[in-house]
C-alpha cells in the first residue's frame, strides 16, 4: 500500500471481505447489516485509515474550504500565535482554519482528528510527533497533506515545520553555564503528557551532563500544562530540598515566572542569588522585573511556514513532503545576567 | 421501534439504580448528581432509547456529536478557562468541541457560522452577545440549540450563561468609592473592540457619577495585553488631573500598569491605586495582589455545558443564568482605615 493514496471504501470492503454496497449500508445507523459485520468493516477501516463518513455528501468531490488543526491547550499564546500566523497565511487561498483542541491527551487527539477528517479538510496540521497508532492511521489514509509542528518528529508522517525541543534545552543549560553556574535544577511536567517539554527536559539534561554537571535538581511531577501558581510552588520545594541552588530553567516562561516571583517573595535576588530561565518567550517573561532569560520558538513562523507547505502541497505540481526545521534562538534578560 | 412500549424515566432509573429525581438531574444537566453518574445515566438513557416524554416523537436525533465553539481571541485566557470549564462535562457526554477564533470581526464569525450549520453540530457555542443582525436571526430560525457565554441579555438568541458587566463595575466603582477614592481613570482598548468592558466601564462611570465625579479615560490602540496596559498606565500618569486610582480593562492590562507604576517611582498603593478585572492565574504569583473582581470562569463554563448536554437530550430547563462575581481586595488599592477623610 503506498502511503498516501487515500483509502476508498472499496479497499475497505476487499478487507472486511463484503461488497462495497455492504459497506456503504453499514455507515448508515438501522440498516440490516449484522453487528458482527459492522464490526468487521469497522475494523477494516481502521486498519487502513479509511474514515466512516456520516454523511454521504461528502463523498463528493467538491472542495471543503477548511484546514484543521489540533493543539494541546487553547490557554497558550505560543498556539495562539501558530494558529494566527497560519490564518494570515491561508487567507489569500481563501481557506478557514477550524481548531481542536486536545487537553494534552493523545486519545483525545485521535478522536478529534476522526471528526475532523469525517468533515474533509484540505489539509491537517497537529502539534507535536507523539501520536496513538489509530490516529497515526488515520492521518496517513486521510490523502491529505499532513503537517506536524512544534517537534522534528524521527519518524514524521508527512510533513513538518517544527524545531528541536531537545536543542532548546542543551541551548539553554549552556548558557547558564556560560554565566558561571554549576548548580542548576529543572522545573517541568511529567513527560507523558508533553512530550515537547520531556524533549527540552531531556536535552537540557544531557547538556549538563557532558558539561560534567549533575542532573539530579529536577522538580518534575507537575501536571502539564503548569501554570503559574504550580511554578511558584514548585520553586519553593526545589528551594527547599537544594538551598544552594544558582540558576533554575522553567519548561516555560509562565512557570518561570511563577516560580521567579516565589524566589523573590523568599527573600532571594534575581539575578544575584538565583538566575532563572523559560522557554516560549512569552509576553510575561519580557514585561516581568527582572525581565526573563528564555527560548524564541518562533511560534507565529511555524504557522506562517505550515500555511506555506500546505498551499505547496495543494499546488498542481507534484511536491515532495519537506521538513522544515526552524532553528530556535536564545532571548537573554536580566533574570540570568552576571551581576 | 414504534411497537415497542416507550421506555419511561421509571425504567432509566432502575437500570441505573437510583432514584427518579437522580435521572431527572442528570438528563437536565442540574447540580446534585456527579459528572460520572451523569455520563452513566446519560449511556444508558440513550441505549434504552428513552426520550423525555415532552419531546417524544419529535425528537430529532443529532447528526453529529461536535460543539462548535466561536471565541474572538485565543490570546484571552478567560475563553479558554471557561471553554476548559466546560470540557468535562462534555465530554463525559461523548461530545468534542471544534474552535474558531473571529478575531473580533463579525464577518468571519457570521461565515464561520454558515459553515457549522451547514455540518449539523449537537450545539452551537458563542461568545458574548454581540453579534451580527443576520446571525442572530439565522440562529433563531435553526434547530438547534445555541449558548452565548460570558455576557448576559434579556433576549438570547437560546441560551445564556454570563456575567452582568455592568453591574460588575458598578459595583467596583462603590468599592474604590467607598476607599475614598475620588480622581479614577479607566484604562481599555479602542472603544467598541470589546463590548464587555464597554459595559463595566459604563458601571464604574455610572457608580461615580452618583458622587459627582467623572470617570477619566485613556485608551490604547492594541490588543488587551501587558503592554497596552503599561502604555495606558503611563499615559495616565502623565494627564493633568492625575488620577488616584487606574481602573485596568482586566488583570494583564493591571500587570502591565504595575511595571509602569514602579518604573515611575510611585508606591502602589500609597501614591496611586490600581484595579484589574477577572482574577486571572497571573494573581496567584504575584509579589502584590492585584485589587481585582473574580469571575467564576470554570463554573460558568460547567454551567453552560449542563445546559448544552440537556438541550441536545432534548430537556430544556433554564434559559438565562447570571453567574455571581466577587470583588477580591487585594494590596494594589489602600485599606479602609486609611482612606480620605468623609467628604474629601
Amino acid at each position: 500500500m503506498t502511503e498516501n493514496r487515500k483509502a476508498t471504501m472499496a479497499d475497505v470492503a476487499r478487507l472486511a471481505g463484503v461488497s462495497p454496497m455492504t459497506v456503504s449500508r453499514a455507515l448508515r445507523p438501522n440498516t440490516s447489516v449484522s453487528q458482527a459485520t459492522r464490526d468487521r468493516i469497522r475494523e477494516a477501516a481502521d486498519k487502513i485509515g479509511y474514515v466512516l463518513d456520516q454523511t454521504a455528501s461528502v463523498f463528493s468531490s467538491r472542495r471543503s474550504g477548511f484546514v484543521a488543526m489540533t493543539i494541546p491547550s487553547i490557554n497558550n499564546a505560543n498556539f495562539a500565535d501558530t494558529a494566527r500566523g497560519l490564518t494570515e497565511g491561508l487567507q489569500d487561498s481563501g481557506l478557514e482554519l477550524l481548531l481542536g483542541y486536545s487537553d494534552y491527551d493523545t486519545a483525545e487527539e485521535e478522536r478529534l482528528v476522526e471528526a475532523f477528517l469525517r468533515r474533509r479538510p484540505e489539509a491537517m496540521v497537529v502539534t507535536g510527533g507523539a501520536h496513538t497508532e489509530r490516529c497515526r492511521a488515520l492521518l496517513r489514509g486521510s490523502g491529505v497533506p499532513v503537517v506536524e509542528t512544534w517537534d522534528l518528529p524521527s519518524n514524521p508522517i508527512d510533513r513538518v515545520v517544527g524545531f528541536s525541543n531537545a536543542d532548546a534545552g542543551a541551548r539553554m543549560a549552556r548558557h547558564l553555564f556560560d554565566q558561571g553556574h554549576r548548580k542548576i535544577g529543572f522545573i517541568g511536567g511529567n513527560g507523558a503528557r508533553d512530550t515537547r517539554g520531556a524533549d527540552r527536559q531531556r536535552g537540557f539534561l544531557q547538556a549538563l551532563s557532558i558539561l560534567g554537571l549533575d542532573g539530579d535538581r529536577l522538580i518534575t511531577d507537575l501536571d502539564p500544562p503548569i501554570t503559574m501558581r504550580e511554578g511558584a510552588e514548585a520553586m519553593d520545594r526545589l528551594l527547599e530540598r537544594w538551598p544552594d541552588t544558582t540558576a533554575v530553567m522553567c519548561v516555560s516562561d509562565l512557570s518561570a515566572f511563577g516560580a521567579m516571583n516565589a524566589a523573590i517573595r523568599q527573600g532571594r535576588r534575581v539575578p544575584e542569588d538565583l538566575a532563572v530561565a523559560g522557554f516560549g518567550a512569552y509576553d510575561v517573561s519580557e514585561h516581568a522585573i527582572p525581565g526573563i532569560t528564555t527560548v524564541d520558538a518562533q511560534a507565529h513562523r511555524i504557522g506562517a511556514e505550515t500555511a506555506r507547505v500546505i498551499l505547496s502541497a495543494l499546488s498542481e505540481d507534484e511536491v515532495e513532503p519537506e521538513t522544515v526545521d526552524l532553528k530556535v534562538s536564545l532571548l537573554t534578560r536580566r533574570s540570568t545576567a552576571v551581576v | 421501534m414504534q411497537d415497542r412500549k416507550a421506555v419511561k424515566i421509571e425504567d432509566v432509573a432502575r437500570a441505573a439504580g437510583v432514584s427518579i429525581m437522580s435521572v431527572s438531574r442528570a438528563l437536565r444537566g442540574v447540580d446534585g448528581v456527579s459528572e460520572a453518574t451523569r455520563a452513566r445515566i446519560s449511556g444508558l438513557a440513550d441505549q434504552m432509547g428513552y426520550v423525555p416524554s415532552r419531546l417524544a416523537g419529535s425528537l430529532a436525533q443529532a447528526t453529529s456529536n461536535l460543539v462548535a465553539i466561536s471565541v474572538p481571541t485565543l490570546f484571552d485566557a478567560v475563553f479558554a478557562e471557561i471553554i476548559g470549564g466546560m470540557r468535562e462535562t462534555l465530554l463525559h457526554a461523548g461530545l468534542e468541541t471544534i474552535i474558531e477564533t473571529s478575531d473580533y470581526n463579525p464577518d468571519r464569525e457570521a461565515a464561520w457560522i454558515e459553515r457549522m450549520i451547514t455540518w449539523s453540530p449537537a450545539a452551537l457555542v458563542l461568545s458574548g452577545i454581540d453579534h451580527a443582525p443576520e446571525v442572530e436571526e439565522r440562529l433563531r430560525g435553526a434547530d438547534m440549540p445555541v449558548m452565548e457565554l460570558w455576557d448576559v441579555t434579556a433576549r438570547p438568541i437560546d441560551m445564556n450563561v454570563g456575567i452582568d458587566h455592568f453591574a460588575v463595575g458598578r459595583e467596583m466603582g462603590r468599592h474604590l468609592l467607598g476607599l475614598g477614592y475620588r480622581r479614577p481613570a479607566f484604562i481599555g482598548i479602542t472603544q467598541g473592540r470589546d463590548p464587555r468592558a464597554e459595559r463595566r466601564m459604563q458601571g464604574l462611570a455610572s457608580a461615580f457619577e452618583q458622587a459627582d465625579i467623572a470617570l477619566q479615560q485613556v485608551r490604547v490602540d492594541a490588543a488587551p495585553s501587558f503592554e497596552a496596559g503599561h502604555e495606558g498606565a503611563t499615559r495616565a500618569l502623565a494627564l493633568p488631573d492625575r488620577p488616584d486610582v487606574l481602573c485596568f480593562l482586566n488583570d494583564h492590562l493591571a500587570f502591565g500598569g504595575q511595571t509602569s507604576c514602579e518604573a515611575a517611582g510611585l508606591a502602589v498603593p500609597g501614591d496611586i491605586g490600581l484595579v484589574g478585572f477577572n482574577g486571572l492565574n497571573i494573581n496567584n504569583v504575584l509579589r502584590r495582589r492585584l485589587t481585582t473582581t473574580v469571575t467564576p470562569r470554570a463554573l460558568m463554563g460547567k454551567t453552560a455545558a449542563r445546559m448544552l448536554v440537556a438541550a441536545i437530550r432534548g430537556v430544556r430547563a433554564e434559559k438565562r443564568v447570571t453567574m455571581p462575581v466577587m470583588i477580591d481586595a487585594g494590596a494594589t488599592t489602600r485599606s479602609r482605615l486609611t482612606s480620605g477623610a468623609p467628604g474629601d
